[in-house]
């Protein structure tokens, strides 16, 4: 419908019509050896299928049923239905009938008022009936099961007011991918130890007197881990997209950019100066189409040649959980000379046979990616970013980056957080440790997203992400969904409007190597049970294939 | 029996306003904001009602007058009919 993404399309599909136009050449030597391996240990299914085209295919399997229609008609009229109350209701404060509670300044003669905006009308109007769905404040480790604070709200809403009681539901929410937010016996006394050492604060940034030795112990760890030449950590996530880029690209270069990148990605494009040109969501036909215009016309009015053109993707989409396809993209790059740079926060750790990300995932060569981008916000249970690539762009970012000048290193129990967690997934200290989470990860994935689709809701993503975003499409059941979950045990995120296109409001389910199938099958339960309630069973499509493949013993 | 049934009627009602609740969106607004919604809608349909139970057998009638009027079917019963209808509007 709206989003114009067509039947459920798995990418076989999607693939034969890429090829038409032009040969496809992903076999490379390295990224045969890796996929066969790997291919055969998840499922032993690929035999000798598409012989020439690259094997990823054949496991590649994505979903985005289109939103019905009758479903979304009847969430447009809610959504206008809402609207004009907002509206009627604004008529009242207006007049001083009614008292008016949200933030706006009294008038003031001859200025234009500050807060008069379709989002403040939105805050105002249709975001407050559901505000306890957001911003709950949790008061525990966000491990498997977390703590949330009770709140009740005495005036509809624009008040909230903790009783002082807390709920204990499971975690399905948190990006908590390999279970390290709480490990107390895996890292916690590495991480006191560092702590008595060097204190939290480091008090200076990098290029002063805040560059500690475990800094440096992490960067040359997380080149080692990636398979690049070298790394710099920045001790933010978002700012190692938004600080870092414009030392990459400037004015007169092009960039490529995904239509769901993040917003740290979106603001670290603008911030270069750059053109930004935005492709379809995951769409190499349109990518392609914008490369080569680019290559040929130039930059615009002066038909000067590009100085640079960079692709920015992500590796998994937070939204929608989905998967670039990175096989495809890469071949476009070098085709057309672009650069390539890669945000992994979501799939650094929770993709791939080692954990080291999509680039793993399909077994492809890391010197690929010129520029490789991820966060320790997610798998790694710590915080910060890193951006990995060629010895002489990360020499470039020390001496140019404005996170390296400007702002303070990165704390040192959180260094040595991902130090041992890194070290562990690697297998260097603890060896089955890594491995067994990284199964669990991806068992629990199948079984999740496969006790989904049998019970009839409308999934996105790939089989393989581990962020499960089921549609909810209506205003009124996003907010009935987290109430209704969070009083059954289980803790979830909800996402509407602005983050979503109007038509697709989600709940999104994050999985965790930290749980167990006891707990993904009351997870189950319990979303089945409030599905059934607010039938939002929507999915007419036939259950995918690969649900009907046994799925092998839980690895616990 | 009876009173099976009543509650079986009751649990059906309580569901069916559940979902219309849901759907409208008003299920998240605040009471007095779901009780004009409720007022504007009742009014709606029982005006859709009322205007069907009245207009709908006349209309139906002159449409079927016309129909056969289109068709050349002619009967001496036409007369009739059209009196009907007349009569049907008015009352
Ligand atoms: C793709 C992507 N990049 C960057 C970030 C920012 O990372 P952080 O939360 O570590 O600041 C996020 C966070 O959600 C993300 O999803």
């Amino acid at each position: 419908m709206a989003t114009g993404r067509g039947e459920t399309r798995t990418s076989t599909v999607e693939n034969t019509k890429m090829s038409n136009g032009q040969p496809r050449n992903y076999t490379n030597g390295h990224k045969n050896g890796h996929t066969n391996g790997y291919k055969n240990g998840t499922n032993g299914k690929t035999n000798g299928k598409s012989e020439k085209g690259g094997r990823w295919q054949d496991d590649f399997e994505e979903y985005f049923e289109e939103t019905p229609y009758h479903i979304a008609i009847l969430t447009y009229l809610g959504y206008a239905l809402m609207v004009f109350i907002g509206h009627v209701r604004d008529f009242l404060r207006y007049y001083g009938i009614e008292q008016d509670k949200s933030c706006t300044e009294s008038n003031q003669e001859g200025f234009s008022p500050l807060l008069v905006s379709w989002e403040s009308f939105y805050t105002r109007n249709m975001y407050r009936h559901a505000r306890d769905c957001w911003n709950r404040p949790i008061c525990s480790a966000p491990g498997s099961t977390f703590d949330v604070m009770e709140r009740v709200s005495h005036d509809h809403n624009w008040n909230l007011e903790m009783t002082g009681k807390t709920l204990k539901v499971m975690n399905f929410g948190s990006y908590n991918y390999l279970g390290f937010a709480e490990n107390k016996e895996l890292c916690g006394r590495d991480v006191q130890r560092v702590t008595e050492k060097y204190g939290v604060g480091t008090c200076a940034s990098r290029q002063e007197l805040g560059y500690l030795d475990i800094h440096r112990e992490l960067d040359s760890l997380v080149a080692d881990f990636l398979g690049t030449e070298a790394a710099i950590t920045v001790p933010m996530g978002f700012a190692t997209n938004s600080m870092n880029m414009p030392a990459l690209v400037s004015k007169g270069c092009l960039i490529l950019s995904d239509e769901l990148n993040h917003a740290s990605l979106i603001l670290g494009s603008r911030l270069t100066g750059a053109l930004i040109r935005v492709y379809k969501h995951n769409d190499m036909k349109d990518l392609e189409h914008k490369l080569r215009d680019a290559v040929c016309e130039g930059q615009p009015r002066t038909h000067r040649p590009w100085k640079k053109i960079l692709i920015v993707v992500e590796g998994v989409y937070s939204m929608e959980g989905s998967l670039a396809r990175l096989p495809e993209i890469v071949s476009l790059k070098k085709k057309y000379k672009a650069y390539l740079y890669l945000d992994e926060a979501h799939s650094v750790g929770a993709m791939g046979p080692h954990g080291r990300g999509v680039v793993d995932h399909f077994g492809l060569d890391p010197h690929d990616v010129d520029i490789m981008m991820g966060t320790f916000t997610k798998s790694f249970g710590a915080c910060g970013g890193y951006i990995a690539g060629s010895k002489r762009l990360i020499r470039h970012l020390r001496a140019n980056s404005h996170s390296a000048i400007y702002s303070c290193s990165m704390s040192p129990p959180v260094t040595q957080q991902i130090i041992s967690t890194m070290s562990c997934i690697m297998g260097r200290t603890n060896p089955q440790e890594g491995r067994r989470r990284i199964q669990q990860l991806k068992w629990n994935t199948r079984y999740f997203r496969k006790g989904l689709h049998e019970r009839g809701f409308i999934i996105y993503g790939n089989k393989d992400s581990p962020v499960v975003p089921l549609l909810i499409y209506m205003p009124s059941k996003i907010a009935l969904f987290s109430r209704e979950c969070l009083k059954r045990g289980l803790g979830t995120v909800v996402a509407g409007f602005p983050a979503t296109p109007i038509i697709e409001a989600r709940a999104r389910f994050c999985l965790s190597a930290s749980h167990n199938k006891e707990m993904l099958d009351k997870a189950l339960d319990i979303v089945e049970e409030v599905g059934e309630l607010l039938q939002i069973k929507y999915s007419r499509q036939p259950v995918p294939r690969w649900t009907s493949e046994a799925l092998e013993p839980s690895p616990e | 029996m009876l009173q099976r049934l009543w509650r079986h009627l009751a649990d059906t009602l309580r569901h069916a306003y559940f979902h219309y609740s849901v759907i409208l969106c008003i299920a998240i607004l605040e009471p007095a904001e779901r009780y004009v919604i409720n007022s504007v809608v009742i009014v709606v349909v029982s005006l859709l009602v009322y205007a069907t139970v009245v207009y709908m057998p006349g209309h139906v009638t002159m449409l079927c007058q016309c129909f056969v009027h289109l068709t050349g079917i002619r009967s001496h019963g036409d007369s009739v009919g059209q009196r009907g209808t007349t009569s049907a509007t008015i009352s």
